[in-house]
């Protein structure tokens, strides 16, 4: 028995038929091919798996679809601007040598965006307390934290 | 995860009508942050889901002269909530210590308490707090202290049908509390030692008038301290009977693996939990 959803993502609205034990990232990857969410652990403890819904991140591996019906999900697709442009925070990334292998970065940034949206000036503590359910196996998470520290002053100066 | 029907049920009544159908057969989903794990590993296999996301009526969190906390309010609204801060800064300690803030995004008070899982951490600040459950099943309605709801580990005393529609502190008690916990360093940090504490003080005398303390992670389900509750009453908390307390409470867990090490944490942690608790309690 299958389920029929009306959900937004990344801001253009979607009508899609689920099975309900189908996964929201099942749903994103393999029936939307929307792939820049990635699967770790499968078990909502890695965050590679983030997306935000309604604005808060949440582990889309351990989420239904049918639980995303009527909501807004944002992807690592819908991050970057119309044009192509990379949000600041993708662009700080790249800058401070945040990303290693990249497996987590999908995760880190929506992670991140989803704090400075709330709060454009958090401190160390905050983006440490804000991305503690995204783990990066490269151990890369100083220059991550200094990433997201960037953003959040420039943001400030202007 | 095998195939399940799927319900959203909009009101209460016929949400409570699918439990009385499918019993034991049909799971509740809240936030999922358990049970969709639960599903994938094929550790749960139910005939019929019942997602609650449609019954407003579940989703509230209110205090005043007592705190009432809807089943589907959200450890982080629970978190950031300006009434837990200060005195009663006790329930955002121990909502911002489950999981990250991808899971407290979504996993509700309810889940938490009827996962029954021995290391919650809302459990034991709720049990320091004195809280009651109610709980609603066709045609039924009943009110159990919260000490009184767990069976075991990761098993309830619910009947079949019944659902958490309510947690209740009632009145607000007088004095303060706090959570305090370590975790274990896994992935997912999941508590090893938690304590709940709640002190009521005659501020003039500084002596404890009322104490309730609890712990979790440390038995088969979260409980309250009665031996070390009683003992600090009618005393001035000084360095030795601190020490005391958490030794006693110590005594009354029964851990099942790491136990003197827990014994040990949980004697360090009363300590720190009780002093906590002690400075907010004279402030307010």
């Amino acid at each position: 028995m299958k389920v029929q959803l009306q959900l937004k993502i990344n801001g253009l609205p979607y009508r899609v038929e689920v099975e309900p034990r189908r996964t929201l990232l099942e749903l994103i990857r393999e029936d939307l091919e929307l792939t820049g969410t990635k699967e770790g652990c499968g078990l909502g403890e890695c965050g590679t798996c983030t997306v935000l819904l309604d604005g808060q991140p949440v582990k889309s591996c351990i989420t239904l679809a049918v639980q995303a019906n009527g909501r807004e999900v944002t992807t690592i697709e819908g991050v970057e601007q119309a044009d192509g442009t990379l949000h600041p925070i993708q662009q700080a990334f790249i800058d401070h040598g945040a990303i290693q292998c990249g497996f987590c970065t999908p995760g880190m940034v929506l992670s991140a965006k989803a704090l400075l949206d709330e709060n454009p000036k958090p401190t160390e503590l905050e983006v440490r307390q804000a991305i503690a359910g995204n783990l990066c196996r490269c151990t890369g998470y100083q220059k991550i934290v200094e990433a997201i520290l960037a953003v959040s002053s420039n943001e400030q100066r202007a | 995860m095998k195939p399940f029907a799927y319900f959203e049920p909009a009101t209460l009544n016929e949400a409570l009508d699918l439990l009385d159908q499918y019993g034991e057969k049909a799971r509740i989903l809240a936030g999922g942050t358990d049970l969709v794990v639960q599903m994938k590993q094929r550790i749960v296999a139910p005939e019929a889901v019942i997602n609650l996301r449609r019954i407003e009526e579940l989703n509230f969190i209110e205090v005043d002269s007592e705190i009432r906390l809807g089943p589907l309010a959200r450890l982080s609204q629970l978190a950031s909530h300006p009434s837990f801060a200060g005195r009663m800064a006790i329930l955002r300690e121990a909502a911002l210590a489950v999981g990250d803030a991808q899971i407290r995004n979504v996993a509700t008070i309810g889940g938490n308490i009827a996962n029954a899982s021995p290391s919650a951490d809302i459990s034991p600040a709720l049990l320091a707090l004195g809280a009651k459950v109610k709980l609603a099943r066709k045609g039924a309605v009943r009110v159990v202290n919260l000490d009184e709801f767990w069976a075991g580990p990761f098993s309830t005393h619910l009947k079949r049908g019944e659902l958490i529609v309510g947690i209740f502190v009632s009145p607000l008690p007088e004095g303060g509390g706090a959570y305090v916990w370590t975790p274990k360093r896994t992935a997912v940090d999941e508590t090893l030692v938690g304590v709940g504490a709640w002190l009521l003080i005659d501020s003039p005398k500084e002596i404890c008038l009322r104490a309730s303390l609890a712990l979790s992670s440390v038995a088969p389900v979260p409980f309250r301290c009665r031996q070390a509750e009683s003992f600090i009453q009618g005393k001035i908390l000084s360095p030795e009977t601190l020490c005391q307390a958490g030794e006693m409470a110590a005594t009354e867990a029964s851990p099942r693996s790491r136990a003197d090490y827990r014994r040990t944490l949980i004697s360090i942690l009363v300590e720190e939990a009780l002093i906590k608790a002690w400075n907010r309690a004279l402030i307010y």
